[in-house]
């Protein structure tokens, strides 16, 4: 059972199924400031991450 | 969560609309909402030349995107301000500019390009290390450059009018941030449309009712490449800690963040009256021919004058 999380160019790694907003809390981002990107497709903070999923949190605050 | 337009998978939850889209939907709304908010606040026409300044980041090249999918006549604008990032090895300035570049190719659009070092002989960095204003970040050299050029190329070449990316995350951030210090003058003047006023370019800002991850999804969706890297002097930057706070409330209370501009936008008009515009100069700058509010050289040519010597 794993999960592959990319964020900010490092892998973290989930061992059990949950969801995207699950995942987020988990490694402690805002489902606010972040988009879930599995195969080139948007998720949403309900949809559920499975075995060999490989999904990518791309943080979308910008500015200075 | 269903799309509530057809009931298939919707692709993005947006609770202050009290609506989840899928992918198609979502891309058919975000301009039919770019093209509400557009007459709402009477930005432009269809018959007027729009430039719109591009950074290579997602919400300028969204908005370039979206405009050019209305039919709008939008031309960009790319300021190469040399910046690099020695820590992560980034090119930053170069990056930008190839998204600007690439996307303009591809959808066979005109960008015009400005390259500080090769017309003002510094980077961004160089003038912020010899400059007495900047001497920790070069945030606001970097500002006043972009502002001055991106209105006097306006000017020059016959827009009438300049767009910027600003999201609605910016514009609550921004209004946070003014807030929290009272600064009247920039309460009276925050707007989704500035008029032309004695020399300064209409500026709109056409994605400013869009939620930052709106715009990032658009951008996403629509296949855009952009640079997801953020600028290096932006870590620690104030209006990010504001936009972290925001999303703090608009977790706990969707809606928040786009109650608190919206909500300004009508307030606004009780406070200070109907007209916002950009305060009015009516002094020029002898050297460049902008406004000034001195009638002596603007701080751009200053700052420039300085570099020549």
């Amino acid at each position: 059972m794993k999960i592959t999380i990319i964020l900010r160019k490092k892998e973290f790694v989930l061992e059990k199924e949950t969801s995207v907003m699950r995942a987020m809390e988990i490694l402690d981002i805002s489902p606010e400031a972040h988009l879930a990107v599995r195969d080139g497709k948007l998720l949403t903070e309900d949809d559920r991450l499975r075995d060999g999923d490989e999904v990518q949190f791309v943080s979308v605050i910008s500015g200075g | 969560m269903k799309c509530k337009k057809c009931g298939e998978r919707a692709s993005i939850k947006m609770p202050q609309h009290n609506m989840a889209l899928c992918g198609d939907h979502f891309l058919a709304w975000v301009p039919e909402y770019t093209q509400r908010t557009i007459e709402k606040y009477r930005m432009f026409t269809r018959e007027e030349k729009i430039l719109v300044a591009v950074s290579g980041g997602k919400d300028s090249l969204a908005l370039w995107d979206v405009l050019h999918r209305l039919g709008y006549q939008a031309d960009g604008i790319y300021i190469n301000l040399g910046i690099i990032d020695p820590q992560n090895d980034l090119a930053y300035s170069a990056k930008s500019k190839a998204f600007c570049s690439q996307f303009a190719d591809q959808n066979g659009l005109q960008l015009h390009i400005v390259d500080i070092k090769e017309k003002y002989g510094e980077t961004i960095a160089e003038i912020n290390q010899r400059s007495a204003h900047g001497r920790q970040k070069p945030c606001a050299i970097c500002g006043l450059v972009k502002r001055h050029i991106m209105n006097q190329i306006a000017h020059d070449k016959g827009y009438d009018v300049l767009a910027t990316g600003h999201n609605l995350d910016d514009e609550a951030a921004a209004l946070f941030g003014n807030t929290l210090n009272w600064t009247v003058e920039m309460l009276r003047h925050q707007s989704p449309l500035l008029p032309a006023v004695s020399g300064f370019v209409r500026k709109a800002k056409p994605l400013c009712r869009f939620y930052e991850r709106e715009t990032a999804a658009y951008a996403l969706m629509r296949g855009i490449s952009y640079v997801y890297e953020e600028c290096p002097y932006a870590a620690g930057a104030r209006s990010i800690q504001y936009k972290k706070l925001l999303n703090q409330l608009e977790k706990r209370s969707p809606g928040t963040k786009m109650n608190f501009y919206v909500h300004f936008l009508k307030a606004q008009k009780e406070l200070f009256g109907e007209e916002q515009t950009a305060i009015p100069r009516e002094e020029h700058c002898p050297v460049c021919g902008q406004p000034t509010l001195s009638g002596q050289a603007c701080a751009f040519c200053r700052m420039t004058g300085a570099v020549k010597a």
